[in-house]
């Protein structure tokens, strides 16, 4: 019998995998170019509201026990409002990972594959991703768990490996671009947190659903750690004010790392931890994606989903011309709906359901 | 059909449309196919923007690590483009493979070149993912040619191991520091400061070389004129020896005064010692003295080895050097004393009125190299006689520092803006302060902390 629930370690792993590849493609510089030199206190600042929501998200599904969001839209508005947020998520998931995936692997091509078309790389990614998927015993989960000291363990490396560039006054001007720009239209840089969207649809996955709380802030929290080191170590690697755009800026820091003429190019083997990281992400968006598929339509299997799911994510990564046009699609769409959707919508159904939950009991007991 | 067998024939399948997709970056990116540029330099075209030269070693070379010869391993080619990139394609398609830049240790531009600004070039460069950051850059007060055509390793194996040497020299030396291509991007690509490059040039006996070629050239330029290779040497010769002529050099340009250049000036003295003007012989034709000074992306003068001392102090990047003092206990004499640093140098500053002050604290530990006859080295009074010389020594040399940096190129290469960074809450107060301006007429102070703990084996003579 195939074990289907994710053990506490696991989710841990995954949900902080999910940051991660968000950080390392387009998370870092985005907050760098948001916040400059008030990076840190933004990252701080986010970290502390990401915190605070993820424990009223907690709150509101532990009074639903192993409910997921999709369960709870039933509950509050039955099978249309299931419908209605089940497809939103999965379109949310699938367009979000495909822009993901045209920016990332825009930069293998550009790093390593300058004559391989931009096609035969996303498909390689695509196709790692599906055949994770669909071995069975929750492979995905575990392979990410395995990967996750990996990805820890690499950014303290290139954090202790950067440190003889440091210049820590990089910090100021303490506010950066101003007071505004750091805390309220740095609240944009909430996006790096993508974990929050799958914390929704955790519950029922769970061995321990009522542990959901104390897991999915500890992740938050190794993610906030981790976000925090990867852009103090950009932040204290190049001068302050610095006025130029990379394309990966980490990938710029971790060309820095220099162990004597034995260990040279080491930003090979971080690339190597990021591909795989980051079909880690495409797996578990599939995975998430078809699970949500085969609430609605009440099915038992769930490969036909990912198979189809992964065409359709494929084609989401495929439509932009190039890299800005990704970019531009991230801050002005995909930005949006990731408010409106997550912060928006998603906690607004959780309230809802719980005074509707709240009425319901009450009522009995009268 | 079985279900595996469905599977195996999808693998095969996948297998096939992968190796299709990316066999083309393997075989660009084959070991075989590739020719790798160990230094490249920049100079002034004659018929376009740039003069590229770019040094390669023989594969035999590497494999062997046969250094017999090595300058019969090395391939010198030069072309003239107008951008570097558009010149190492055309050196490409000479060479017959793949130029790759993955193990250029050395980037090197000539002093006319730096004068016109290189921030476009190295935009370029950094843009490109092969070179790594942590390639030296050099200022040469030849040209580019000239320096990397007289690279020849002494001790070393290979020519790449002599590159690799730099970061090492600056550290014990302080007669240069350890500039990358990747240092000088981030000083340019920011607000904050501005860059320095190593400053290079050709030792006497290159020097001299070059002088005899350049008379012989002369000679023969009526007969030979179509032989470029002679074209070439003969108009960089007497390029860098117009620089030597002047001690400056910014009159590199100036390559008409051949006959100045017969008879290359030499300097001795730290204050003064620049690359290109020391009185180094030996086979190898090229040294690395002093550091070129960048103002944005343009170079505007160059700071001589005592000055590099006083930078590198400054900066925490000198691990030990040797200067001489005036001898406290003879009088029109000098002594040697061997400086490290005893802790991290700290720069504070001051905003009062509108005005900066900027100080710096160093905190030194000396130890006495030249020996006098009938001296005690021990005695007390005797450290603190060569402590307060050695004091004043580096308070004199400070105050020469920062008067060159501020007042005479209004450069801040020892990033002293970013310790005022703390005064002012956002980027945009900073920006009204006008940082450049208020920097020209900063108010420097120097703490000197030196502590002269005693003469090395010998404590009495």
């Amino acid at each position: 019998m195939e074990n289907t629930k994710i053990g506490n370690k696991e989710i841990i792993a995954l949900l902080v995998t999910i940051t991660f590849n968000q950080l390392v493609i387009n998370g870092s510089k985005a907050i760098l170019n948001t916040t400059s030199s008030a990076s840190l206190l933004n990252i701080l600042f986010i970290s502390i509201i990401v915190i605070l929501f993820t424990s009223a998200i907690c709150f509101f599904l532990n009074k639903f026990s192993a409910f997921d969001l999709i369960d709870i839209s039933r509950f509050l508005g039955g099978n249309f409002l299931k419908w209605i947020i089940g497809l939103l998520y999965v379109i949310y998931f699938i367009v979000f990972s495909g822009n993901l995936l045209n920016l990332f692997s825009t930069c293998l091509q550009i790093i390593y594959f300058p004559v391989t078309l931009l096609f035969f790389i996303r498909l390689f990614l695509v196709i790692g991703a599906i055949i994770i998927c669909l071995f069975k015993n929750n492979a995905i989960y575990r392979s990410t768990f395995v990967l996750f000291p990996i990805l820890i363990i690499s950014t303290l490396f290139l954090f202790i490996s950067d440190i003889q560039f440091f210049n820590v006054e990089n910090v100021y001007p303490m506010f950066g671009f101003g007071i505004f720009s750091t805390f309220i239209s740095g609240l944009s840089n909430l996006l790096i947190f993508q974990t929050l969207a799958y914390i929704f649809f955790l519950p029922p996955m769970m061995k321990n659903p009522l542990e959901i709380k104390k897991l999915t802030i500890t992740s938050i929290i190794i993610s906030s750690l981790l976000i925090l080191l990867t852009v103090a170590t950009i932040l204290f690697t190049f001068n302050g004010l610095v006025e130029i755009d990379e394309l990966l800026p980490l990938y710029s820091a971790v060309r820095y790392i220099d162990y004597g003429s034995f260990f040279q190019k080491m930003n090979s083997i971080f690339l190597l931890i990021w591909i795989m990281s980051f079909v880690s992400y495409l797996g578990i968006t599939l995975k998430f994606s078809s699970n949500i598929l085969k609430k609605l339509f009440l099915s038992k299997s769930d490969s036909i989903f990912i198979i189809i799911l992964a065409i359709l994510l494929f084609l989401a990564s495929g439509w932009q011309e190039n890299y800005a046009i990704s970019i531009i699609f991230t801050q002005n769409m995909l930005k949006w709906f990731f408010f409106i959707l997550i912060f928006g919508i998603s906690f607004l159904i959780l309230v809802l359901a719980y005074l509707k939950y709240r009425y319901k009991t009450n009522k009995k007991i009268s | 059909m079985s279900k595996n067998a469905i599977w195996i024939l999808i693998f095969f399948i996948l297998l096939f449309f992968f190796i299709f997709g990316f066999s083309n970056s393997y075989i660009s990116r084959n070991l075989s196919n590739l020719a790798y540029i160990f230094s490249l330099g920049i100079d002034k075209g004659e018929h376009a923007k740039f003069k590229i030269t770019a040094q390669f070693t023989k594969n035999s070379a590497i494999s062997k690590g046969n250094s017999s010869d090595d300058s019969s391993n090395f391939v010198l080619t030069s072309c003239e483009a107008d951008s570097i990139f558009s010149g190492i394609n055309l050196i490409n398609s000479y060479i017959g493979r793949e130029v790759n830049l993955a193990h250029c240790s050395v980037v090197v531009f000539s002093t006319e070149i730096a004068e016109q600004g290189i921030s476009e070039e190295i935009y370029s460069l950094i843009n490109n993912e092969e070179i790594r950051p942590g390639a030296n850059l050099v200022v040469s007060n030849c040209s580019a040619y000239d320096y990397i055509k007289n690279v020849k390793p002494n001790i070393e194996t290979l020519t790449s191991h002599y590159y690799e040497t730099f970061s090492i020299t600056s550290k014990f030396t302080g007669y240069i520091s350890d500039i990358t291509i990747g240092n000088f991007f981030n000083d340019l690509s920011s607000k904050s400061g501005d860059s320095t490059a190593i400053l290079g040039g050709l030792n006497l006996t290159a020097r001299n070389d070059e002088t005899e070629s350049s008379n012989n050239s002369g000679d023969k330029s009526s007969s030979s004129e179509n032989s470029s290779a002679n074209e070439s040497s003969s108009e960089k010769s007497s390029e860098s020896k117009s620089s030597s002529d002047e001690g400056t050099s910014k009159d590199s340009s100036n390559s008409s005064n051949v006959e100045n250049s017969s008879n290359p000036n030499v300097i001795i003295s730290q204050d003064e010692l620049t690359a290109g003007h020391s009185s180094i012989s030996g086979e190898r034709g090229t040294e690395n003295l002093g550091l070129a000074v960048f103002k944005n992306d343009k170079y505007c003068g160059d700071l001589t080895v005592s000055e590099t001392i006083s930078h590198l102090l400054i900066n925490n990047k000198l691990n030990s050097c040797v200067v001489s003092i005036d001898n406290p206990l003879k009088e029109n004499s000098k002594m040697e004393i061997q400086i490290s640093p005893e802790k991290k140098s700290k720069i504070s500053t001051k905003i009062e009125n509108g005005n900066l002050k900027i100080n710096v604290k160093l905190n030194l530990v000396a130890d006495i190299i030249s020996l006098d006859k009938e001296t005690d080295y021990e005695n007390n009074i005797v450290l603190e006689k060569i402590s307060e010389a050695t004091n004043s020594y580096f308070k004199q040399e400070l105050n020469n520092y920062f008067n060159k940096i501020s007042k005479e190129y209004n450069v801040d290469i020892d990033k002293f803006c970013l310790s005022s960074l703390k005064y002012f809450p956002t980027e945009k107060d900073f920006n009204d302060f006008n940082w450049n301006e208020k920097y020209k007429n900063a108010e420097f102070t120097s703490n000197i902390d030196v502590n002269v703990v005693s003469s090395l084996l010998v404590t009495k003579t």
